[in-house]
């Protein structure tokens, strides 16, 4: 049952995982070394939702972020040839460094407040006998049918607007 | 475990932000927004424990949601490093009015000058 000792050693072992990979990801010069701890992040978020009874999008997270998008944003630093190590310095000033900590803290003072409210009780998990998209595929298909639609309609502006914008102008 | 799924969900959070007010790359400011979608992502599972599934098909929401946002911002930021030779920020303030290699970065002092002076930089409007 996913409750015992070593459920709780992974979970805390995948989330401290993914914040010291976030923190080592923000403090990279280098784009490269800095998108592959990001895609450690991710996968460490993937671990983190297939833990919560979210195995789809676990998946789904594995496909799209840690793939699609970090391959898109691994391509756009080769392309730029930004692999290299900057000559100037990539970090703000010392006054917007402060500003930064200080609004952080306030934000994680804020965001921890708000995260420590009385919560209600956990559902029951899966039955081990269900498929893992039943769960996702009801209110997907029935709720929000409208935005999951208009989402199609999104994608595509963004691949026109994609193309325009890259395009070489003749 | 929904309370640590909250509490690492805040701390993802305010790592992107942090990241996004210090940095300078466009591109590292880029992933240190995905890594704040990522964290509201987990505070979504992590609700879908008490609430159902709906928190996950948000989640699916925010990543077709944040896959077309990074196809624009990438092309944007080509775009811009055309044009500019450079995806560092310091550089790209057009909307400020003047430029970082300014003389003169401060826009009264510039308008003020009164005739195109030999050592005018040329890349900003108020020094032209």
């Amino acid at each position: 049952m996913p409750n015992g000792f070593v459920y709780e050693f992974l979970f805390y072992l995948f989330g401290l995982t993914a914040i010291v990979s976030a923190a080592i990801f923000v403090t990279r010069r280098n784009a490269v070394a800095a998108a592959l701890w990001l895609v450690n992040t991710m996968f460490c978020l993937a671990a983190l939702y297939i833990m919560m009874d979210a195995q789809f999008v676990g998946a789904i997270q594995v496909l799209v972020y840690a793939g699609a998008i970090m391959v898109v944003f691994l391509f756009v630093v080769m392309l730029l040839n930004l692999g290299l190590p900057p000559s100037v310095a990539d970090i703000k000033s010392k006054g917007a460094r402060i500003i930064a900590l200080v609004a952080g803290l306030a934000m994680l003072a804020e965001l921890l407040v708000l995260a420590r409210q009385k919560l209600p009780a956990e559902l029951p998990w899966l039955p081990r006998e269900t498929s893992v998209t039943t769960p996702i595929t009801e209110p997907l298909f029935r709720t929000y049918l409208l935005p999951f639609e208009i989402t199609s309609v999104l994608l595509l502006v963004a691949i026109v607007g994609a193309v325009v914008l890259a395009k070489r102008r003749s | 475990m929904v309370p640590e799924a909250l509490f690492f969900s805040a701390i993802l959070f305010v790592i992107g932000v942090v990241g996004v007010l210090t940095r300078r790359n466009a591109i590292i400011i880029f992933m240190c927004v995905e890594l704040m979608l990522n964290a509201v992502n987990l505070s979504f599972i992590g609700f879908s424990r008490l609430y159902g599934a709906s928190g996950q098909v948000f989640v699916i929401f925010v990543m077709s949601v944040a896959a077309a946002e990074a196809a624009v911002g990438l092309a944007i930021i080509i775009a811009i490093f055309r044009h500019h030779e450079t995806v560092d920020l310091k550089n790209i303030n057009l909307l400020k009015g003047w430029c970082s290699n300014c003389p003169w970065p401060n826009r009264v002092e510039c308008i003020r000058l009164p005739a195109p002076s030999p050592s005018w930089c040329g890349c900003c409007r108020y020094c032209r």
